[in-house]
């Protein structure tokens, strides 16, 4: 049995415990998810780069405090690669590097990778149910979810740009993210 | 951070949308308490679908510095190698030198068939050793993790079991003190009664005949958001004395002591309102309880 054999809790719990072959096997299982997770805010290979370094900083750091209550290990990881790319990205809509513009995000993706054809189309499927899941909800809950996820925007900057109360931001929020796990299912945690 | 304000804030803890402050404090509170998790992770599934389908990979020097960056963070640990007790790689590789010598002159002796055989037993047997060792190692991890969430959990408990120790006491007291003043064979009575902003609220305040203290039972009021209290309001004209604030319980039910700075036979008549959790200086809020006192 090697490292890459390993589950993802397994994997982690070494993490924490400082091995460090468990962390190169968790970075070959999850770099790929963590850069198209950057890359899909901030448009920029660089800035992603810097991202999935901030990620993986902060797995070694921080895994002790990973349980499994939160989730699957997955899920923490992408989490975490949200949030940093989050905070990259306000960073630099602060000193005007890029632009909050009309969410339209996925149609602003470059074409899956064309090194492995494999994982090109599971990718290209994810973003097609994706896509269509997204045209189901209503177009209120998509326009705060586009906005939040994509754009950088926090619940209460959304509720000043649309002119609307945070509390009405927090339903279509809660709603809209219910419904995209109804449509589409848990699964994105399966799929590594 | 309580789980009422945390839950409030999940949906856009899911999708990073919140000060980063909230964010820390909800994920700090997060990490303790399995129950606001677990209201988490349907929310975290949904959010982290928005993130499908780059399909992007990332430029493969990236590896490198990634690792050196994370490593070189860390205080310096006790390797795999010193963990295992596996020898440097120059006594292993020595070592095997070695073994391989010998195993070819017992080759010549034996022939080459049973040698080949030897090798690929022993380098089985490694490779299972290994294995096992890789799993224990894992297990032996996990086994840590889970211990100190484990500990950190009873340590939180401990101390919601001595707060609601302590909250015990206090009721059990109160409950005392009512009892007694129930039985007096002179105590006063008044009803006290919901306005059309509660009108399924009612009460009643008990005092003995010199009015000095008094307490205030009351019923069916709706439980407050963490920023509002209830204030009681004594009346004389049109003077209005601040009386002190309480909250009522989950079901709507509060029992509170009323110690005026002058005997209640000085004043007209008792209101309730909603104010600021501090209170306020004169009353702001919404009249929800009313009583008229019979001055003496």
């Amino acid at each position: 049995m090697a490292y890459r054999d390993l589950g993802d809790p397994d994997l982690l719990a070494l993490v924490a415990a400082g091995r460090e072959p468990a962390l190169e096997a968790l970075y070959d299982r999850y770099a790929r998810v963590v850069f198209g997770v950057a890359y899909a805010l901030l448009q920029d290979v660089g800035a992603a780069e810097e991202v999935v370094q901030e990620v993986f900083l902060a797995v070694w750091q921080k895994a002790k405090t990973y349980s499994e209550a939160r989730g699957s290990p997955r899920l923490w990881l992408m989490s975490i690669a949200h949030h940093r790319a989050i905070d990259l990205l306000r960073k630099r809509q602060r000193v005007g590097m890029v632009q909050v513009s009309d969410p339209l995000p996925l149609a602003d993706h470059p074409p899956a990778s064309e090194d492995d054809p494999t994982e090109g189309a599971i990718a290209n499927e994810r973003r097609a149910r994706l896509h269509q899941a997204l045209q189901h909800l209503d177009p209120s809950q998509r326009e705060v979810l586009l906005l939040t996820y994509f754009h950088g925007l926090t619940q209460r900057e959304v509720a000043q740009r649309l002119g609307i109360p945070l509390g009405t931001v927090k339903t279509r929020i809660r709603l809209g993210l219910l419904k995209l796990r109804s449509l589409l299912g848990p699964g994105m945690g399966m799929e590594a | 951070m309580k789980c009422q304000q945390v839950q409030d804030l999940l949906p856009a803890y899911a999708l990073s949308a919140l000060e980063p402050e909230e964010w820390e404090a909800v994920d700090a509170h997060l990490q303790r308490c399995a129950r606001c998790a677990q209201e988490a992770q349907p929310l975290l599934e949904g959010a982290m679908w928005l993130s499908a389908g780059t399909g992007l990979e990332p430029p493969p020097r990236l590896k490198g510095r990634v690792l050196e960056r994370a490593l070189g963070a860390h205080p310096a640990r006790p390797s795999l190698r010193r963990l295992t007790g596996i020898p440097p790689r120059w006594v292993t590789a020595g070592a095997v030198s070695v073994a391989l010598a010998l195993v070819v002159a017992w080759g010549a002796v034996w022939g080459v068939q049973r040698q080949i055989h030897l090798e690929r037993a022993l380098a089985q047997q490694q490779g299972q050793i290994q294995g096992l060792m890789l799993a224990l190692q894992a297990m032996e991890a996990r086994q840590e993790a889970r211990l100190g969430q484990l500990t950190s959990v009873l340590m939180t408990m401990q101390s919601k079991e001595d707060y609601r120790t302590e909250a015990l006491s206090r009721s059990i007291h109160d409950l005392r003190q009512l009892a007694y003043w129930s039985a007096a064979p002179d105590l006063r009575v008044v009803w006290v009664r919901g306005t059309s902003s509660a009108p399924t609220a009612y009460g009643m305040l008990m005092a003995p005949p010199e009015w000095g203290v008094a307490i205030l039972v009351v019923i069916g009021l709706d439980p407050l958001p963490p920023a509002q209290v209830y204030q009681v309001w004594l009346v004389r004209g049109d003077q209005r004395i601040d009386g002190g604030t309480f909250t009522v319980d989950n079901s709507g039910w509060a029992q509170f002591l009323l110690r005026p700075q002058e005997p209640l036979t000085n004043f007209e008549g008792l209101r309730v309102t909603i104010e600021p959790v501090q209170g306020s200086l004169s009353p702001t809020g919404p009249l929800v309880l009313a009583a008229e006192l019979l001055r003496r």
